[in-house]
């Protein structure tokens, strides 16, 4: 079934959204005043770029 | 413990000597190409990104604005995480038309001279202080590392040196086009080389300052503060603005666009660096906080921004400032190499060749004025930057006058939305809205600079008017110059009609471009033609070598003269010369010097090649409805190419628009050398033929004789018009002919009419034993009573009856010999002969059957009906008609033979039995090979079929009407002939 350029690129929208929702909403306000270890932000930014890895691999195997 | 100057020169000398080595290395190809060509080379190469701000400057900024650091590289990774909607549609673009900078795309989007123009000089404006920071970060570092000021020579050295690099690896070839290997491999080599430089600072911060992860823990308990400092601005101030910022500038900062785009070799590594590039940007900046703190532990008097040299100096091995060092001069020396060579691009195509190319003789050799112009370009802009750095006293922090260079990057936002997501927008919009938005930046960001003596504070008067209740200067001169910017631009956008050009670029912008004809017809007529007037701009080097390559890369003759194909080269230079001079200058020299004519087209059918060729190339990108149609497309491609039978469609032009395979085995011509050729100019015998068949009013033609490969081949055409479906213009439509290839069926079907011809002969065997017994046993008779005669008279008048006797014998053998005479497979030319004649023949021959004898055979053939025809085939035409009618009749009935005319060009020859007559069922079937009512041995079933093969054949038709117990007519249709002059040609008794 062939895809619409849309959906083929939904997760793209989606992957934004949620590096906004990380580091550019109050979520980002909340991690940072609960006083977790100086890292922190680097494992959210590593999930983030996890993401991205998948969604390409993802797309490789359409 | 400080190291001693010349160490670090002769370090910094030695790093700058392996670079060149690399970079040699990999244009000499002693490097892998699989190496140069990894994806993880390319996204190393991207590491450009990571000046001395990152490498300095981000421990500085940590210090002031904790964790805010990080947003300079968050915003990076949400660009590439949009890299199939932003990023991969950009690569395509600038891919497919060879556009060389960010100018380039602007200028070809929005085209007009003074868009590529702004964007070279806004740029240049914007990137300058930032290169010239790159110059001061090494200088201080280096002052850092030996504790005293370094003289001013070093600094001009180090540039003199990167200019020289920039030279000879980012302006190394002829034509700009080409991709630069060496510099790829070089850049991916510094990013390398800073990521273990700052990783290895980071660990001995880590484990050789801090004490390890748990010191570091209890250090942190001991001082909370500390994490407190890094958390508090998350989210706040320019937190925001910075992201953004950064999420422009990953893709819209002229380095940035120079390696992600131009230099890219591999595009589908793109989506690998996607990832890769963030990660390599995380790993970067993990080491920056415990530098910081390390820096803060050790009490460190250097300001923050020079920590990651600051701290290595008190251990007692001089290598780790060495390497720290080199990491610092790796980044800022890959930062000002790219950026230089991007802006130098930027310079050439926008500011300097079309002052130089329009309105002054053409160059000789306008590669070689290219080539030299950009590497003084290269020198000037470094002279430029080191000149900026010893005016300019660099009171900011490294990270600020990188973020002014930000700020302008992300003026071109709007107009890169404006490219990948709406077509509406114009040039006059893009230039307003640009303007706009430079002026605000200027009068935010670079007034302040020079009123006071540069620093950017809040206090500022206009930044102040915006920035009241806590606002920062970042957060505000964004909003505001993008805000300008976009509103000017929508503005412009909507109040200005697009031009023919801008709706072009539009369409060839967008993610699946409507497949444009190309339209008009060149007004050169040839290759020559075409390097004869590119010549007047470009010389006359120049002008042949970019026919040649533009040739040659569409693999077409140097006497190409089809005017779809001198179309498509017009194209292809166009591209091409985008590549070599810009967009912009590109469009003005093609569509000056390669001018279309005027009220000419070429119709929608001739575009198919081009189409064909563009849908090819961008299979990849279809998606949906549109790959479904492609997929259609396709099939039915495959379809008329597999058919085996040659398919030839013609634009109403006359020029050759398919050619398929069977086609091509056919007429042994190459599809490739047909297309676009009209019929007549096709190779002998093909081109007349052809169109001598199209030209005509018949349909069909079933039977074309043609010596072909040392052998007589005979060939079936067909032709039908092809009608322009409802709403396509009138050009759409055209003629298909079909060819088919019947040598093997006529064989075929000349061995069935001999052996039936032999067939027809053994069932006269008994008739003509009759007829030749009877003359033989009277011719005996008459022998015998010779011996008793002795009368002179009655003696001549045996010998006149035994001459009679013999000539009757004679007659009959003659008329076997020439029935069945020939060889199977020889088809004889078609005669001129009567009708009469060959039907009376017929006749006599039918007589010698049996069934023959019982009926009575008459002739009403007119003496003057002639036909132009295979005699011996039609001859085997009467025998059949005959012989079935014959044997269909009872004994003492009559069957005749009647011609009448059909008009002036027709004979109707009419065959009446009054025989049993065929039933209906019968009839239906009787022109079947094989079809036989009679028993086993007494019939093969292809008389009839082969009389209806011979009759169509010759152009005619048969029709038979028959009634039950009352008799048939078969009604023959054949072309008659007209009398000929006498000395021309003879009737054939």
């Amino acid at each position: 079934m062939p895809q619409f350029p849309s959906r083929r690129n939904d997760g793209a929208i989606l992957l934004l959204l949620f590096a906004l929702l990380l580091f550019a909403s109050p979520f980002a306000d909340w991690w940072a005043q609960a006083g977790v270890p100086w890292y922190f932000p680097f494992l959210l930014w590593g999930a983030l770029i996890g993401l991205i890895a998948l969604y390409q691999h993802s797309r490789d195997a359409d | 413990m400080p190291i001693e100057l010349w160490l670090l020169f002769v370090t910094a000398v030695a790093y700058l000597g392996l670079l060149f080595l690399v970079a040699y290395a990999a244009e000499r190809g002693w490097l892998k190409p699989g190496l140069v060509h990894h994806p993880l080379t390319y996204s190393l190469s991207m590491g450009v990104y990571a000046t001395s701000w990152t490498y300095y400057g981000s421990v500085g900024l940590a210090s002031q604005g904790g964790y805010v650091f990080l947003t300079v590289y968050l915003g990076v990774t949400a660009a590439f995480a949009l890299t199939p909607l932003l990023l991969q549609p950009l690569a395509r673009i600038v891919r497919d038309y060879q556009l060389a900078s960010i100018a380039d795309l602007f200028a070809f989007r929005y085209p007009s001279r003074v868009s590529g123009l702004l964007v070279t000089l806004f740029m240049l404006i914007g990137i300058l202080p930032y290169l010239s920071l790159q110059i001061q970060a090494i200088t201080e570092s280096a002052r850092v590392i030996v504790q005293d000021a370094p003289p001013d020579i070093l600094a001009l050295v180090g540039c003199v040196t990167l200019t020289l690099f920039a030279i000879l690896f980012g302006a190394r070839h002829l034509t700009p086009r080409d991709k630069h290997e060496g510099l790829v491999a070089a850049i991916a080599f510094e990013s390398a080389v800073k990521l273990i430089a700052l990783l290895s600072v980071g660990g001995f911060a880590l484990f050789g300052v801090l004490g390890g992860p748990d010191a570091l823990a209890e250090w942190l308990a001991e001082h909370p503060e500390r994490l407190r400092q890094l958390y508090d601005p998350v989210g706040q101030g320019p937190w925001l603005a910075m992201l953004f910022l950064a999420f422009c500038a990953a893709f819209l900062l002229p380095r940035q666009f120079h390696m992600t785009f131009a230099e890219n070799n591999n595009p589908a590594a793109l989506k690998t660096a996607s990832w890769l590039f963030p990660l390599y940007l995380l790993l970067l900046n993990l080491p920056i906080v415990p530098i910081l703190w390390a820096g803060i532990r050790q009490g460190t008097a250097t300001a923050p921004d020079f920590y990651a040299v600051a701290i290595t100096l008190n251990q007692a091995q001089p290598w780790l400032p060495l390497l720290a060092f080199v990491g610092g001069v790796s980044a800022a020396s890959a930062m000002m190499i790219v950026e230089i060579l991007a802006l130098a691009s930027m310079c050439m195509n926008h500011l300097i060749l079309p002052v130089r190319l329009l309105g002054h003789a053409p160059q000789r050799d306008l590669y070689r004025w290219i080539l030299w112009t950009k590497r003084l370009v290269i020198a000037l802009i470094f002279a430029a930057a080191y000149a900026f750095h010893r005016i300019i006293e660099h009171n900011q922090g490294l990270a600020q006058l990188g973020l002014i260079s930000f700020v302008a990057a992300a003026q071109l936002l709007p107009g890169v939305l404006g490219i990948l997501f709406w077509p509406r927008a114009t040039r006059i919009g893009f230039i307003a809205g640009l303007c706009g938005g430079a002026v605000v930046w200027f009068a935010l960001l670079i007034l302040p600079l020079t009123v006071h003596e540069g620093t950017l504070t809040r206090e500022l008067a206009l930044s102040a008017m915006f920035g009241e209740g806590g606002a920062n200067i970042w957060s505000v001169t964004t909003f505001w110059s993008l805000t300008v910017n976009a509103l000017l631009f929508v503005l412009g956008s909507l109040l200005s009609p697009p031009i023919l050009e801008e709706a072009e670029a539009a369409e060839a912008c967008r993610p699946q471009p409507a497949y444009q004809p190309l339209a008009g017809q060149v007004a050169a007529t040839s290759p020559r033609q075409f390097e004869k007037q590119l010549a007047k701009v470009m010389g006359s080097y120049a002008a042949h070598a970019e026919v040649l390559r533009a040739r040659l890369e569409l693999g077409l003759p140097h006497d190409e003269e089809r005017p779809t194909e001198l179309r498509r080269l017009r194209e292809r230079i166009h591209r091409n010369l985008s590549g070599l001079l810009g967009p912009a200058l590109a469009r003005l020299i093609v569509d000056d010097q390669l001018r279309l004519r005027e009220k000419s087209h070429i119709a929608l059918a001739e575009s198919i090649r081009y189409m064909e060729e563009q849908l090819e190339e961008s299979r990849s990108r279809l998606r949906g409805a549109v790959k479904a149609l492609d997929d259609l497309r396709r099939y039915h491609r495959d379809v008329l190419h597999t058919l085996p039978i040659g398919v030839c469609a013609v634009s109403p032009q006359g020029e050759v628009l398919i050619w398929n395979d069977a086609m091509q085995a056919i007429a042994g011509v190459d599809a490739r050398q047909a297309m676009g050729r009209t019929l007549a100019n096709l190779p002998v015998p093909w081109g007349e033929l052809l169109a001598d068949f199209a030209a005509s009013a018949e349909r069909n033609r079933a039977k074309q004789t043609l010596q072909h490969g040392g052998r007589w081949r005979s060939y079936r055409l067909h032709k039908a018009q092809i009608e322009p479906s409802q709403g396509q213009p009138r050009e759409a439509g055209g003629l298909v002919i079909l060819v088919e290839d019947r040598t093997d069926l006529d064989t075929l079907e000349a061995e069935l009419a001999h052996s039936e011809r032999l067939a027809s002969i053994g069932r006269f065997a008994a008739g003509v034993a009759h007829e030749i017994g009877n003359p033989v046993t009277g011719i005996a008779c008459i022998a015998q009573n010779l011996i008793y005669e002795d009368d002179p008279e009655r003696l001549e008048a045996a010998a006149r009856d035994i001459l009679t006797q013999t000539q009757r014998i004679s007659d009959i053998v003659k008329t076997l010999l020439a029935f069945s005479h020939g060889e199977p497979l020889a088809r004889q030319p078609p005669s001129l002969f009567r009708l009469r004649d060959c039907v009376l023949e017929a006749v006599r021959l039918v007589r010698l059957s049996h069934a023959g004898r019982q009926v009575q055979l008459d002739c009403r053939v007119g003496e003057d009906f002639l036909i132009r025809a295979d005699r011996q085939r039609m001859a085997q035409v009467f025998v059949n008609l005959l012989a079935n009618a014959c044997e269909a009749s009872d004994p003492h009935t009559r069957v005749e033979v009647v011609a009448e005319a059909d008009g002036a060009e027709h004979l109707l020859v009419h065959i009446y039995d009054q025989g049993r007559g065929i039933p209906e069922e019968i009839r239906q079937r009787i022109f079947e090979p094989f079809f036989t009512t009679k028993s086993v041995g007494e019939g093969t079933g292809l008389g009839l079929s082969l009389v209806h093969s011979i009759i169509e054949e010759h152009h005619g038709s048969i029709q038979i009407r028959s009634r039950p117990e009352q008799g048939t007519v078969v009604t023959l249709r054949l072309p008659r002939a007209a009398v000929p002059a006498p000395p021309e040609e003879t009737i054939i008794p």
